[in-house]
């Protein structure tokens, strides 16, 4: 492969990786989108062809000029946002560059540009592509300004690149990913270290949940089922103890409406009460209230356009960074105003306890003008019973067992839509289910309101957490039963269309649980988790705490058979002796560091020099070797001649092995140190030829 | 990149004054696995700027290279080369990284080469070139290294494609009686000094390439024998670090006198004041 086309390959991969990262962020127009593309496609054309450019170099002047005034158009006339528009303008200008012929400087400014693309990227995406297109970046663009590098060096010694094939190679490669794996350390390194003061510049950017009117103060029937359509990720919860949640139905209560007025639920009352602080946690529950067991629940909750906190029944404690946190009369967790980025906070909820608070209202009984034959259906269904929980139990039964759970034909337009639901199309989705059992129960004199939030939730081996969707928006029931509190109905049949856990599921389950480590560890990373990392780091003794998917070393020395730690001991050492003896034979194998002929020929005649001075003979400034050899040795040629001879042979022969010579000019300087030598006038020291090397 | 890197300047044994020179840069990669990249080698001395005058893509482990550059000085005497400088901005070429290799060295620059001065015949010696008896020697007694000024008639073509260079023949001498010439360097330090310095090298290189055994003095030194190139390397070195001579007797003169004397005369290069004895016949050369 020839050095042009690696080099071409290399800049056009980079320029890819930051057209790839602004195209996934979903805000940047399609048009422009679209231009950048197009002329990438071209600029690989024109490569093709040479190097063929499309734009003259004066039209590519005034091209960026346009686009620079089109730019500040769309800021200051069309008040446009300048993030985007100064994307827009990146994209613009990295059109302009591809099309126009490219020289030394034209290439880096295309780096440049492509660089600032997944800077904005960056700062306009939180999804887990970004990680992908970012690691690909940090390995090819060092690959790509080496080869710049290189070639713009042979360019300016006057080489042709083209003859230094040779140069990509596999050395070049290892070399490559030396670097990428330096700066994968320091990118690291200065992500954990650098301090956060809390939410990014671009933070709103997040905001691209979907807005959730079941989740508001209102609900239209029908509204849930339009939720349910849709299969996004609503929110991620990790429960500290898996086990206790085990063949249980899992309500994540949400929010709780009370007034029905035939077609939407309402809240009867808009009151709101901060809840009491200790700390960063809230207090839901007061303690007397609540019953063992508590399960810890870690929610990372989506944007939903919704002020509402989700839980597991009962929420007793809510801790997280919220601002402040406020409880309705229905009991309905909610923050000031609704969060447009991902949040996450703590949640302690009672497994076993229910609300308890008697019905303040007549709220909870009332309603609207409906259908007769609904009450006749639940007199006749529970006349034989006077218990009120036996009778919600039975209702609740019914609709389970004799209607048909559909997502499709809901009675929302026609009639009245409970009456439709229960006596014509008997099908219809949770919030018909739910409407009609609080309908039937009031009608009875049972206190009711409809309870919106989520149920069930895909369980992530991977990540160890409930994957919650969109899809698993569900309403449900609170019946007020005296002697028991706010009791939980669900009359909404099983829903056949939710996931099954396929081989697909399952990579999704993967891929998921990737992503809420991103948004964990690398969106959400704060300086709270600096400060626990740094504190932990501190702390050596914590670290055997530190647990893996729920691993910790601790529980793996409890495995370890007791006595083995002799046995153990060994096979370490015998592996760190396996390791120190390869590395010893790898250091043997490379010899001793060799530095050539030439230069243990120098060192020799400097110490030569230095002999031959203390004994008043030097060498003068600018007299040459041979030189200093003839005056020293005027009457012919001595030691001093043979041993520059054999300097000047080491020095500038090029022989691979001189060992020989050394060896002879050793003893030529061991006897030059014995002899005396008459400083009056010079003359060549007697050297006894007896060495065997000495000819 | 730099670290380890050996670098050796090899410069020629002689170098004249106005003449380019080729100074061979050699750079070899010791190291027994790493591979350098992206080399280049600058240097400089005091009598030409430092500049950037090779670079190497890629040195493999072992690999030596080597490039030359040529160089000019203008002046005679003691020049010195600065230590080479071996840079990088590998690997991204953002940063300049130099290593400073510590090979600095002295070299001789003999005087300059000028036109040969118009003499009497009897600088010449009695057979001297243009007479009507003179000629070359007709027994060749060696080749040896091609120089400035040599006479292109006298290359030995064979060798000289054998050996790469060009090689010249050298005839065994025929004049038995050798010409005394003397510089006198009385002079004041300036372009004239330097003129005559230039005269007196040109002349003796003239004289001994044409076969004339000469001896050479000055007011501090004296040359009884000058026959081969080899001999006027000491007598070049000696005119290439000469300056002017401050006192008013020197054993150099005494013995290019005594020498003169017996031959029946010589030439004086004359840069000061001085004049020859009258007693000598010289042919005097001014510049």
């Amino acid at each position: 492969m020839s050095f042009h086309f690696v080099f071409l390959l290399s800049s056009y991969l980079l320029v890819f990786l930051g057209l790839v990262g602004l195209s996934f962020t979903e805000d940047i127009s399609s048009p422009h989108l679209l231009i950048a593309w197009a002329s990438f496609g071209l600029g690989l054309l024109g490569e093709r062809r040479g190097g063929k450019a499309f734009l003259p170099g004066i039209m590519a002047n005034l091209a960026m000029l346009v686009v620079f005034a089109l730019t500040l158009f769309s800021i200051l006339v069309l008040q446009a946002l300048p993030v985007q528009e100064l994307v827009h303008f990146l994209l613009a200008l990295q059109a302009v560059k591809l099309l126009s012929s490219k020289s030394g400087r034209d290439w880096l400014q295309l780096y440049l540009l492509s660089f600032f693309s997944l800077i904005a990227a960056s700062a306009l995406s939180v999804e887990l592509f970004f990680a992908v297109v970012f690691v690909c970046y940090l390995v090819s663009a060092p690959w790509t300004l080496m080869l710049f590098h290189l070639k713009q060096a042979l360019v300016t010694a006057g080489k042709d690149p083209e003859r230094e094939a040779h140069l990509v190679s596999p050395t070049l490669l290892r070399l490559v990913a030396g670097i990428d794996a330096v700066l994968f350390s320091l990118t690291l390194v200065f992500f954990v270290t650098f301090p956060r003061f809390g939410a990014g510049f671009f933070g709103k950017s997040w905001a691209s949940g979907v807005a959730l009117t079941g989740f508001s103060d209102r609900l239209a029937l029908g509204e849930v089922a339009e939720i349910q359509k849709n299969n996004a990720v609503a929110m991620r919860v990790a429960v500290d103890q898996p086990d206790l949640l085990g063949g249980r139905e899992l309500y994540w209560r949400g929010v709780a409406l009370d007034l029905f007025d035939g077609r939407r639920w309402l809240k009867s009352s808009s009151d709101l009460a901060p809840l009491k602080r200790i700390g960063d946690t809230y207090v839901v529950s007061e303690r007397e209230e609540v019953a063992a067991p508590f399960i810890r629940q870690k929610i990372f909750l989506e944007p939903t356009g919704s002020a509402a906190l989700f839980a597991l029944d009962r929420p007793v404690a809510i801790s997280g960074r919220l601002y402040n946190l406020f409880r309705d009369p229905l009991g309905n967790l909610r923050t000031p105003y609704p969060f447009p980025f991902q949040i996450s906070y703590e949640a302690v909820s009672s497994l076993r306890s229910s609300f308890r608070n008697e019905p303040s209202t007549r709220s909870f009984l009332q309603l609207p003008k409906i259908d007769p034959r609904i009450a006749e259906l639940s007199q006749r269904l529970t006349e034989e019973n006077t218990d009120a929980l036996t009778k919600a139990q039975i209702l609740e039964q019914y609709l389970r067992r004799n209607y048909r759970y559909s997502l499709q034909g809901l009675p929302a337009s026609e009639g009245d839509p409970l009456a439709v639901f229960l006596f014509d199309l008997r099908q219809g989705n949770c919030e018909y289910f739910a409407s009609a059992l609080a309908v039937m129960l009031r009608g009875l004199g049972i206190p009711t309101r409809v309870v919106n939030g989520y149920r069930g939730g895909e369980w992530n081996p991977y990540g160890q957490y409930y994957l919650i969707r969109h899809a698993n928006a569900h309403s449900w029931v609170e019946a007020y039963i005296a002697g028991r509190g706010w009791v939980t109905l669900d009359p909404t049949p099983p829903n056949p269309s939710l996931a099954r856990v396929d081989f697909f599921g399952s990579v999704n389950h993967l891929v998921d649980f990737l992503r809420m480590r991103w948004y964990r560890y690398v969106i959400n990373f704060s300086l709270g988790d600096q400060y626990q990392l740094f504190t932990t780091l501190r702390h050596p003794n914590t670290w055997f705490d530190l647990r893996f998917r729920g691993l910790s070393l601790d529980d793996l020395r409890q495995w370890t058979p007791s006595g083995s730690g002799p046995w153990v001991a060994a096979g370490l050492l015998f592996a760190g002796l396996a390791l120190g003896w390869n590395v010893l034979k790898r250091m043997a194998w490379r010899g001793p560091r060799s530095h050539g002929a030439a230069s243990q020929a120098a060192e020799r005649y400097r110490l030569f020099l230095a002999i031959l001075k203390r004994k008043k003979l030097t060498k003068r400034a600018g007299e040459t070797p041979d030189e200093f050899s003839q005056r020293a040795e005027p009457a012919g040629r001595g030691p001093i001649g043979e041993f520059t001879s054999l300097y000047q042979e080491a020095r500038f022969s090029g022989h691979s092995d001189f060992s020989a010579g050394l060896e002879k000019m050793d003893w030529i300087l061991t006897e030059l140190r014995k002899t005396k030598i008459q400083t009056s006038r010079p003359s060549a020291p007697h050297v006894s030829r007896n060495h065997p090397a000495a000819g | 990149v730099l670290r380890g890197i050996q670098v050796y300047r090899r410069v020629p044994g002689e170098i004249t004054a106005r003449v380019p020179f080729a100074v061979v840069i050699e750079i070899r990669n010791p190291h027994q696995r790493k591979v350098s990249y992206s080399l280049g080698i600058s240097d400089g001395g005091d009598f030409f700027p430092r500049r950037t005058l090779g670079y190497v893509a890629s040195l493999a482990p072992g690999e030596s290279r080597s490039f030359h550059y040529l160089v000019c000085t203008e002046k005679r005497g003691v020049h010195r080369f600065g230590p080479i400088h071996l840079i990088t901005r590998f690997p991204f070429g953002l940063f300049e990284k130099a290593r400073i290799v510590p090979a600095e060295e002295n070299v001789i620059v003999y005087p300059g080469i000028t036109e040969t001065p118009k003499l009497p015949d009897l600088a010449w010696g009695k057979n001297h070139p243009g007479s009507r008896k003179w000629r070359w020697g007709e027994e060749i007694s060696g080749l040896r290294a091609a120089v400035p000024e040599d006479d292109h008639r006298f290359i030995h073509w064979r060798t000289s494609a054998r050996m790469g260079q060009l090689m010249v023949k050298e005839f065994v001498e025929e004049l038995e009686h050798p010409r005394p010439v003397f510089f006198d360097h009385r002079g004041e330090e300036g372009e004239t000094f330097e003129q005559a310095v230039e005269l007196t090298a040109t002349l003796l290189r003239a004289l001994v390439r044409r076969g004339v055994i000469v001896t050479f003095g000055t007011w501090d030194e004296y040359f009884p024998r000058i026959a081969t190139i080899d001999d006027m390397k000491s007598v070049l070195r000696h005119l290439a670090l000469i300056s002017p001579f401050r006192e008013s007797h020197g054993a150099g003169f005494e013995r290019w006198q005594k020498e003169a004397a017996r031959l029946g005369g010589g030439v004086f290069v004359q840069a000061g004041l001085f004049s020859p004895p009258p007693t000598l016949t010289c042919a005097v050369v001014r510049v």
